[in-house]
């Protein structure tokens, strides 16, 4: 089961700041979005409101067409983990599960119990005395396994080391494909997490920078490698968001989408081309808006 | 899983009991040590459980705190309502107050017991609803008022201190304030420390004005509670 996600006019204050600012979108749900923003661009506050855990200030917070703010048969397909997540926050994991059991419409017990085993957490140790890494194993293990058709993770496996992230990474992808749902997953980790996204959405300051699909924004940029002094040449004009060097070779990313006559050109010049990371992009895209404050 | 057990936080209520069980258990081994290290080496002239009973209501504030503390996050985080947790807080604080003032009613009885094999006369040495440790049904109405009272307290003050952080000390004197009633009508002063004893309203100390101010005091315990609640940000945990 698969829930689309929709937001118009949302608007969040904590006193005078504005951590969502008329932030409107829709998500046709059944994908991994990834949600990407600066610290304090309001990705948490988002995620948040369409979990229920806080009340909007303004606007409007949809999920399969419905409101989400104290609506049970909604708030009941919606799941955040936020870090270790609160769900945890009773006793040992196996009370976690012992809750879970009971609130989580869809929990799937021996899933979570299998998790657990691969994650290397122990289930009878009181959650506040396991390491931020093993919380953050219980957390996502109880977003996965609570099979919300709305599921969320905000950070929460950053605790994790890389072999538990990767072996997240994987459980996720193999459970989405079993379990089709939509999943957001807002990280600082770009580079790690980028190949699961479908489609991306860029925050900045409360407002929606950019919704793509993951493929068309990678083709707002390239890399542009070769000789130094042809390099200089053929990106003269364009809008360069970093190099590298090496020796007399430079490789520059370019953004903007390059057509096929820029592109023969290039290889007729002894260019070669490539993707750029999804990172560069994201800043470059996070700093514009910065820059037309 | 039905819709039918969900009503019944049958969950919330095990899980609680589980902890109070173990606690009880310990307080009448403490007690009974007590009990007979005085009746064997000094002179046991009242129940030392009716001294103890300080305990359990600390514990009953103890548990309304954590209902809200503890519990509502996970309930909201597993896609629950602040209207369906409170439903199924308020359904659990009715069914938890009595079965402590059970509990307690039978440490009377067990005392009783032990104080009839040692020798020792069983006797009250504070004013209370019930005149004898064995007058059981009034001893059990008396705890149970104090516990439904002492629970909700605790729940007011848990949500209270969630969404205020220091603020929420500003609610301990209404805490209070819902305590003092029950207080006066059970005439022991002495329960609420520092204060209750001056605090103390000319109520008659009948066992209808016990349940009346027992369950006007939770009632409005639960109002604030719920005031404070209904649109109550999740914190983040970090």
């Amino acid at each position: 089961m698969t829930l689309s996600i929709e937001t118009e006019a949302l608007r969040l204050d904590y006193g005078s700041t504005k951590a969502l600012d008329g932030l409107t979108f829709s998500l046709g749900g059944g994908k991994i979005y990834g949600l990407l923003g600066r610290n304090g661009s309001g990705k948490t506050s988002l995620l948040t409101i369409l979990a229920a855990f806080r009340k909007a200030t303004a606007g409007r917070a949809l999920v399969g067409g419905r409101p989400v703010w104290e609506n049970a048969p909604v708030t009941s397909q919606v799941c955040l983990i936020r870090e270790a997540g609160e769900a945890a926050g009773v006793g040992t994991a196996d009370d976690a599960f012992y809750f879970a059991e009971a609130l989580r419409p869809n929990w799937d017990g021996e899933y979570a119990a299998r998790l657990l085993d691969r994650f290397e957490v122990p289930r009878g140790k009181n959650v506040e005395q396991l390491s931020l890494g093993k919380r953050s194993a219980l957390g996502v293990t109880l977003g996965l396994a609570s099979r919300a058709p709305v599921t969320m993770f905000d950070e929460s496996y950053l605790g994790m080391d890389a072999p538990s992230r990767y072996a997240f990474y994987e459980e996720l992808l193999a459970d989405f494909m079993a379990n089709p749902r939509t999943v957001i997953m807002s990280t600082h980790l770009i580079e790690e997490v980028n190949a699961l996204f479908e489609e991306v959405l860029i925050i900045d300051r409360g407002r929606l920078v950019l919704q793509e699909d993951t493929d068309t924004l990678r083709s707002r940029g390239v890399s542009v490698t070769g000789p130094e002094e042809v390099v200089d040449r053929f990106v003269a004009g364009l809008t360069v968001l970093g190099d590298k060097r090496l020796g007399r070779t430079r490789s520059a990313m370019v953004y903007g989408e390059m057509g096929e006559t820029e592109r023969r050109k290039a290889v007729e010049a002894g260019l070669e081309l490539g993707p750029v990371a999804l990172q560069d992009l994201f800043v470059h895209l996070t700093a514009k808006t910065e820059e037309a404050e | 899983m039905s819709r039918g057990r969900l009503v019944f936080p049958s969950r919330l209520l095990l899980a609680n009991l589980f902890v109070g069980g173990g606690l009880y258990l310990a307080l009448l081994v403490v007690i009974a040590c007590i009990a007979l290290g005085i009746g064997t080496w000094g002179d046991l002239t009242s129940s030392v459980w009716e001294k103890a009973m300080q305990f359990p209501r600390w514990y009953a504030l103890f548990v309304g705190v954590y209902l809200i503390r503890m519990f509502l996050p996970v309930y909201i985080a597993h896609g629950r309502t602040r209207r369906a947790f409170a439903g199924q807080a308020a359904l659990f604080l009715l069914v938890f107050a009595p079965v402590l003032a059970v509990l307690m009613t039978l440490g009377y009885v067990l005392e009783g017991w032990l104080y009839g094999v040692g020798g020792w006369p069983h006797a009250l040495s504070d004013e209370h609803l019930f005149a004898a440790t064995g007058d059981l049904p009034l001893v059990f109405v008396e705890h149970w008022a104090h516990f439904m009272v002492w629970l909700a307290a605790g729940a007011l003050l848990g949500a209270a201190f969630y969404r205020l952080g220091a603020g929420g000390v500003l609610l301990i004197p209404v805490a209070v304030a819902l305590a003092v009633p029950l207080q006066s009508t059970v005439g022991a002063p002495r329960l609420i420390p520092l204060v209750s004893g001056r605090l103390a309203l000319p109520l008659p100390e009948t066992t209808g004005m016990v349940v009346l101010t027992a369950a006007g005091a939770f009632l409005v315990a639960l109002l604030l509670t719920w005031a404070f609640v209904r649109d109550m940000p999740i914190r983040n945990p970090a």
